[in-house]
């Protein structure tokens, strides 16, 4: 026998037809470019990218009933891809065939690396790159640490409203951030170093 | 406050950047504002650190560029939406 309390219920009538479209509209639809590119700069691929939002904003639609209107709809939509994103980057790692990039990635635990901090990146350095040096020294790092300088540093989110999207505790977002914009840091200097900044 | 510095770094630098980062993103604690605020006043490294701190901020937030989403993307999301009622 099945049984459906209450609350169910309330949440099964919780918007018509016509409010699911007017919050779809309103408050998913305005974040698209955002959720894009988050998606593009996790798989580096546009067809990728394309499937990866498209799944997301229908994922979203279906489980609209849950969305509270008015609340944190980026956040939201920023955790549905993220789940979306590893679950399909799962699926992908059980094809032999496809192993790519983050295969390796995978391997990685990033709560466990220990960096090295860079204390001779000047600022004239970081004045004179140009924004493909910073997207290729963006995308060389790990995607936990990728994904925290992308959602603080691009995208604003406070701490807490990461700590939500990934499902990590704040303490975890704090650290895994200074690590990350460590290694960023670590990999301009690199690059700087190359241009002759010394 | 005594500056603590070898051979002119900091010798908390770590500690002191993942603090400015903390103020930059507006999470930091009050004790901890306060920390950094004396801390600067006597430590020339941490300060050199600082203004890096914010160059490296805004070489982010600037200098990435976005993608422009594709317009059958929202064709497509659309339509599909339509079709499921």
């Amino acid at each position: 026998m099945t049984t459906v309390s209450q609350e169910d219920k309330l949440k099964e009538l919780k918007y018509t037809n016509q409010e699911k479209v007017e919050v779809f509209d309103q408050e998913f639809m305005p974040h698209i470019n955002s959720m894009y590119n988050f998606a593009y700069r996790l798989t580096f691929d546009e067809d990728d990218s394309k499937d990866l939002v498209q799944d997301t904003y229908l994922k979203a639609y279906r489980f609209i009933d849950s969305f509270e209107r008015g609340s944190n709809a980026k956040a939201w939509l920023f955790r549905i891809l993220k789940n979306s994103f590893i679950n399909d980057f799962r699926k992908k790692r059980k094809q032999p065939a496809k192993v790519d990039y983050q295969e390796v990635e995978s391997y990685y635990n990033s709560d466990d690396v220990d960096v090295q901090i860079t204390s001779d990146l000047r600022v004239d350095a970081l004045k004179d790159m140009i924004g493909d040096e910073v997207s290729i020294a963006l995308n060389a790092l790990a995607v936990d640490f990728r994904t925290v300088i992308i959602l603080c540093d691009l995208e604003g989110f406070t701490y807490e409203e990461m700590a939500k999207i990934l499902d990590i505790p704040i303490g975890t977002v704090r650290s895994r951030l200074h690590r990350a914009r460590n290694l960023l840091k670590e990999k301009l200097q690199k690059y700087a170093n190359s241009m002759g900044y010394k | 406050m005594k500056s603590n510095t070898t051979n002119g770094q900091c010798k908390e630098l770590d500690k002191c950047i993942e603090l400015l980062n903390l103020i930059m993103d507006n999470e930091a604690l009050p004790e901890e504002e306060s920390f950094i605020d004396q801390h600067l006043e006597n430590c020339a490294c941490c300060l050199k650190q600082y203004e890096v701190e914010k160059e490296f901020r805004s070489l982010i937030k600037k200098k990435l560029e976005n993608k422009e989403v594709p317009g059958d993307l929202i064709t497509s999301i659309k339509n599909k939406i339509a079709a499921a009622h």
